[in-house]
């Protein structure tokens, strides 16, 4: 199909190239696929809690949001309305580069003309009318699929603030909550215990007894 | 879109490239990370119990930690 020398040929596979770089792009990210698929079923076999198969199920479903936006952004008429569960949907993934249904689903009257005028030659259409028959039958393209977020700002910002509350807590418990500590922790005791390990020659060879010279009865610099 | 082709995307022999580039990593990374345990820690761990025992004596020792009291039933002379 890409062997066109000739000048009809190729504004013919400029179309065509649109939809076929959605499946070059799935191959990689059926291999993502596995491992993801890999790790949730050991998850769901051996935590049958369900918020926590829920929550691994997220990573997969976490661009339901984008689609409203880019609908905005279109200014499509059709949106795949929610009781239609049951019926084949559209869906941004990247392993799945052709879903079973187009993402416009209720054309307006503009639209129903460029899908007349999409059965003639391909020659005739310009390139806005191929983003638009691209955007009809697509919500994003593979570059906006997998374009990153600024979400992990997010997710570290939380973690650290979480740490840091948690250590003004355990403060706060030392402070006021526990009693003393034992009676063996204190310098003079350390100290004696100390000298008695070395007296025993605990851990001679690269331990403590080690780091004492016993000619000279100090601590090897 | 320009009315310029785009260059010709890489079509094919995709996995083969990723799993080539992911072979030789997993092989250099994990014998790297044996030479380092290696050569960081196995060969200056067997240096250290080598020099302990080049010139120990053991009644020496012991003598040693007689003086300092530490036996029940072999009390310093």
């Amino acid at each position: 199909m890409f062997g066109f020398s000739s000048k009809k040929g190729q504004k013919i596979s400029s179309l065509a190239f649109l939809f076929y770089r959605r499946v070059e792009n799935s191959v990689i990210s059926l291999l993502y696929v596995q491992c993801l698929h890999l790790t949730l079923a050991y998850l769901l076999l051996f935590c049958p809690d369900r918020m926590l198969a829920s929550r691994a199920f997220s990573l997969i479903g976490k661009r339901a949001i984008s689609t409203s936006i880019c609908v905005r952004a279109h200014g499509h008429a059709g949106v795949v309305k929610a009781e239609d569960f049951s019926l084949p949907a559209y869906v941004d993934r990247r392993d799945v580069p052709l879903p079973e249904v187009a993402f416009v689903r209720d054309l307006s009257a503009q639209q129903k003309a460029l899908k007349e005028k999409e059965k003639a030659s391909w020659t005739a259409l310009s390139v806005d009318e191929k983003v638009e028959l691209y955007r009809i039958k697509f919500n994003e393209s593979y570059a906006e699929m997998n374009k990153g977020t600024n979400e992990w700002k997010t997710v570290l910002g939380g973690v650290l603030f979480f740490l840091g509350l948690t250590g003004l807590i355990l403060i706060w418990q030392k402070h006021y909550m526990y009693g003393p500590i034992p009676h063996t922790f204190s310098d003079e005791w350390l100290s004696a215990q100390t000298k008695r390990m070395l007296d025993m020659r605990i851990n001679p060879v690269e331990g403590i007894s080690a780091q004492w010279d016993f000619d000279k009865n100090e601590w090897k610099k | 879109m320009s009315s310029a082709l785009l260059p010709k995307p890489q079509m094919r022999r995709l996995l083969a490239r990723r799993m080539k580039f992911h072979l030789f990593g997993a092989f250099f990374v994990s014998v790297g990370c044996a030479a380092l345990y290696k050569f960081g820690i196995a060969e200056p761990r067997k240096r250290a119990y080598a020099e302990f025992y080049k010139n120990y004596d053991p009644m020496k020792d012991f003598e040693a930690m007689r003086a300092a009291g530490v036996f029940e039933s072999a009390p310093p002379k």
